[in-house]
């Protein structure tokens, strides 16, 4: 009935991993997906499901991932620094060049995985690098993650502390370590990369500077609703599948 | 402890086992999925309930039900007797391993399905129901209404609407997500169960106003008599609907595993017990 097998991998098996096989016979290469991460990875699972079914049939061996302390892999978020996330992106690169040529590898990402990506891209080269709804910086992303919480806990009437949300999932290095860094998709000069976004015209010109070429979903997109319009998610796996495939 | 990936059910199926080092007990806790959120649950809670239950000695697997997740749908099967398929894969899976009872549950959807799919399975001895089902009572709706009236949020509510004529924004449309028979069937199901010795822990947030306001609200629905001890209902009216908050999150899943011991004791402990 499946083509995907579940496992866990990295030194001590301590990162969940689903790798899909491809359908067709004449296998294309691999995609690493690398996912979004806290509450935003629930939204876009059902799209990346999708996606890596519609890529086996095109041919290639796909890798989706949880990154520790994150999903079904071992660790706490509260403990987790962000070289472990690195770490944690090489083991995934590692077991899928297990399966196709190095050289034959694209990447696409999630969110703040976009981030970790265009760094990670320094060791290891990509053949593409496909970006859904990048973060710019670090501290977008942190910001993004509480207001989103801060709707949440309004609509029950519950007081909502920022500080005392980040205690509770991003250890004190890691919160540092993200409110520090600028973020500037230095990585991915050398990659052809490309960006699925919003109608967000400073986000595409950020990312131009970057030399991120953009393709806009449409002018009514936005990233946190995207779990509750089925619409939205056959129309970004379609762009997804274009731009990788 | 370890976890082990597998689909199950040629290849239908996504699960995941989290098997303690030393099993302690022949009762599995199965987590259905919250909603269409896939087998970590909402902020990992299916992983937190699984790996704390494994740590005490329980073996533990969450799945994705048919359609949800990494599953696949199963063609020719309505939803509802999908859900007892998927049960009995597991179930046939687990009794590899020695399993013969199993607790099920989880939040809001999974606590539904749980109920249903407990019906006519004696193997299920036990209900986690996380904002599971209850009855609207007389004093839920007094509560609800007195609620109403000393909200200001819900005055200005009412306020926009009589300023648009008494049309409703297309936001504030609720939509009733629940699968819930007529409260007759539901009440009658769930007594049924904890009649015939099924036991069952019920926790409520506050993210669920629209049917659960007190503590003992489904104990009074339920009217239970000489079988209320079978129903362990809690109430916490400070949390959140899918548990964001890690605080909250720990202290749901303390009260989860302190109920398990108790209920389901290790077989050590219930012929110690006995004696």
């Amino acid at each position: 009935m499946t083509n995907s097998t579940p496992l866990y991998f990295g030194p001590t098996g301590e990162c969940f991993g689903i790798l899909q096989h491809p359908r067709s016979q004449t296998h294309q290469g691999g995609i690493l997906m690398c996912p979004a991460l806290y509450a935003e990875s629930t939204k876009a699972h059902w799209a990346s499901r999708k996606l890596s079914q519609r890529l086996a049939s095109l041919g290639y061996w796909v890798l989706r991932f949880d990154y520790r302390g994150m999903g079904n892999s071992w660790g706490a978020p509260a403990q987790i620094k962000l070289a472990d996330w690195f770490d944690d992106l090489k083991h995934a690169y590692d077991l899928l060049v297990s399966h196709v040529d190095a050289g034959n590898v694209s990447v696409m990402a999630t969110r703040f995985s976009c981030h970790l990506v265009s760094e990670f891209t320094f060791k290891e080269q990509f053949d593409k690098a496909v970006f859904w709804d990048p973060v710019l910086t670090p501290k977008d992303w942190l910001m993004a993650l509480s207001n989103w919480r801060e709707i949440q806990h309004r609509e029950f009437g519950i007081t909502f502390q920022t500080a005392e949300y980040h205690a509770q999932i991003l250890s004190d290095e890691l919160l540092k370590n993200l409110q520090e860094d600028s973020g500037s998709y230095r990585g991915v000069n050398s990659t052809s990369a490309v960006a699925i976004i919003g109608a967000n015209q400073q986000t595409r010109i950020k990312l131009s500077d970057y030399g991120i070429r953009t393709r806009c979903v449409t002018d009514l997109y936005d990233w946190n609703q995207i779990h509750l319009h089925p619409f939205y998610v056959h129309h970004i796996v379609d762009l997804l599948a274009e731009e990788l495939g | 402890m370890n976890e082990t990936a597998q689909f199950l059910d040629d290849g239908r199926i996504f699960s995941i086992v989290t098997r303690p080092d030393t099993v302690r007990s022949k009762v599995a806790i199965v987590l259905l999925n919250a909603g269409l959120i896939n087998t970590s649950g909402p902020y990992r809670l299916n992983v937190e309930i699984a790996r704390r239950a494994a740590e005490l000695g329980y073996v533990a697997v969450r799945i994705d039900q048919s359609n949800k997740g990494e599953s696949e749908t199963r063609k020719g099967l309505s939803a509802r007797a999908s859900e007892v398929a998927d049960f009995d894969a597991v179930a046939k899976q687990l009794g590899k391993l020695g399993i013969d009872e199993f607790v099920i549950g989880g939040l809001c959807s999974a606590a539904d399905d749980s109920l249903r799919i407990a019906t006519n399975k004696k193997e299920i001895a036990g209900l986690l129901m996380l904002d599971g089902y209850a009855r609207k009572t007389a004093k839920f709706r007094v509560r609800q209404i007195y609620r109403w009236v000393t909200s200001k949020s819900a005055w200005k509510k009412l306020f926009r609407i009589v300023l648009r004529r008494g049309k409703k924004d297309i936001e504030e449309e609720t939509v009733d997500v629940r699968d819930w028979d007529k409260p007759s069937v539901m009440i009658n199901r769930y007594r049924a169960l904890l009649q015939s010795g099924t036991k069952a822990l019920a926790v409520f947030s506050g993210g669920v106003p629209g049917y659960y306001n007190y503590e003992g609200q489904l104990s009074e629905c339920l009217n239970l008599g000489s079988d209320s001890d079978k129903l362990t209902e809690v109430y916490f009216r400070n949390f959140v609907h899918i548990y964001p908050s890690v605080a909250q999150q720990r202290k749901m899943v303390e009260i989860f595993l302190a109920w398990l011991k108790v209920e389901f004791p290790f077989h050590g402990d219930k012929a110690a017990r006995d004696d």
